[in-house]
């Protein structure tokens, strides 16, 4: 069976009907494998980003996709993408293994790519292959001149959020502003972005 | 505070959605979102859009390329997590207890001797058969290839020492996935061939081209389950792929 045809959706539910099943582990692989090819590398860098270390990320994705396991059931593609849904997982599990820790990241990554800079960061190999196309690219840019076009105080909060998974009250105290101040900056920056994305229909525009 | 709460559900928690987005609410803002965003499709809908912002946000992050054998550990991990569900017992501990000493009563009462032997006797029994049971499965378990997926790592040869790429072989299947990083590009008469050997015999598993980072891949495809065959190798040839192979190696490996 070709499950790179399948739809995410059809993944998925292929997913919540074997999952925990016996003798339909074929079938359960196939289709998280599948969804691993689309997505792996996506929720792999969503969780290098913030815990800064190889074998975390590793233990991380491999969580992310033994809870979209369990969650299946409950997918509503309606709601939200698959990829969204993925990258959601993936921001909550790195943020949890960061205060589980009790320490921040000392990781170097804090900031977006400009786009040119696609270096070798702890010995990793960067973004390379048939994602890297035009329409990519472009999106690419699109984004960083919307980040780039925020006041510096809300790239500022959004950055510390980002990367480094710090709440409100944390970057509230890091940067020694009030936190009503710090809350409002990040629903700013981030209502801005929405509000940027869906006008270029990079993101969908809520009909309800 | 369920007044509050209730406030809230009611006025809605829009300025909390970008933070939930994000994942940096603390314990208290988390359960309040969460517990709203059940029964209020505004705020959910709210939400999916800063989720697909923040899902845009990690298009423009460092993405380093997992570690190839990553896959295998996903799909491992996700059986091992079955496995561990189907395993769990069904009984807690305390009730494991309460079991031996239902046991050991019976025996201190000269009325449930009698019980007590012949409960032996049935758990004697009871015994021999599982041990019976186990053998068959042992069995059974012999007659069964281990593993289902299995990754023939590739490595390059002399001409190409810094290709790299892989094949993942399904038991018994007659298609698999090849990947291959840091190839040499070719001319535009030429594509790469993968060799399915068996005993010394190549049989064609496809050609396939890279693109100018020096990535391809290809659904290898074969008459015979590829865990049949000793091992794969890639050569260069003419567009299109030859009868056997007539360009050097370039990448092997063995299952």
């Amino acid at each position: 069976m070709d499950y790179s045809a399948l739809d995410d959706a059809s993944l998925l539910e292929m997913i919540a009907n074997t999952y925990g099943k016996l003798n339909v582990e074929p079938i359960l692989n196939g289709a998280l494998g599948t969804l691993y090819d689309r997505y792996g590398r996506l929720v792999f860098s969503v969780a290098f980003n913030l815990v800064g270390d190889i074998e975390t990320s590793e233990e991380i994705t491999q969580d992310v996709f033994v809870r979209t396991c369990e969650g299946a059931h409950g997918y509503r593609a309606q709601l939200a993408r698959v990829s969204t849904w993925l990258v959601s997982i993936a921001r909550h599990r790195a943020i949890d293994e960061l205060r589980r820790r009790g320490v921040r990241s000392e990781q170097a990554i804090v900031d977006w790519v400009d786009g040119e800079r696609q270096e070798q960061r702890d010995g990793l190999p960067v973004a390379e292959g048939p994602e890297r196309e035009v329409e990519t690219t472009l999106q690419q840019q699109t984004i960083q001149q919307m980040l780039a076009s925020l006041p510096a105080d809300q790239r500022q909060v959004l950055r510390l959020a980002y990367f480094k998974g710090m709440s409100h009250s944390q970057i509230a105290a890091t940067l020694g502003e009030p936190l009503g101040t710090v809350k409002s900056r990040i629903r700013l920056a981030m209502q801005r972005l929405r509000d940027a994305l869906q006008d270029c229909g990079m993101i969908e525009i809520s009909l309800d | 505070m369920d007044g509050e709460t209730g406030l809230m559900s009611e006025e809605h928690v829009f300025d909390l959605l970008p933070g939930y987005a994000l994942g940096i609410l603390d314990q208290e803002e988390l359960s309040l979102v969460k517990e709203h965003l059940q029964r209020c499709d505004v705020c959910r809908s709210e939400y999916v859009a800063y989720a697909e912002t923040a899902e845009q946000l990690a298009i423009i992050t460092t993405q380093p390329v997992p570690a190839p054998d990553l896959r295998s550990k996903v799909l491992q991990k996700a059986q091992q997590a079955e496995g561990y569900h189907q395993s769990r017992s069904l009984l807690p501990v305390s009730e494991k207890m309460s079991f031996r000493q239902v046991l050991r009563n019976l025996f201190r009462q000269p009325v449930g001797l009698v019980v007590g032997v012949l409960t032996l006797l049935v758990i004697l029994i009871l015994g021999i058969n599982n041990i019976l049971l186990r053998q068959q499965v042992n069995e059974l378990h012999a007659q069964i290839p281990t593993g289902y997926m299995q990754i023939v790592h590739l490595e390059g040869s002399n001409l190409a020492p810094e290709t790299s790429g892989y094949v993942m072989v399904f038991r018994d299947q007659n298609n698999g996935s090849l990947a291959v990083t840091h190839a040499p590009l070719l001319s535009e008469d030429q594509q790469y061939q993968i060799w399915l050997i068996r005993d010394g015999v190549r049989t064609s598993g496809g050609v396939f081209s890279v693109n100018e980072d020096g990535y391809g891949n290809l659904m290898v495809s074969a008459e015979q389950p590829l865990d049949s065959f000793d091992a794969f190798g890639i050569t260069i040839e003419p567009w299109g792929g030859s009868p056997q192979p007539t360009g050097e190696k370039v990448l092997g490996g063995e299952l």
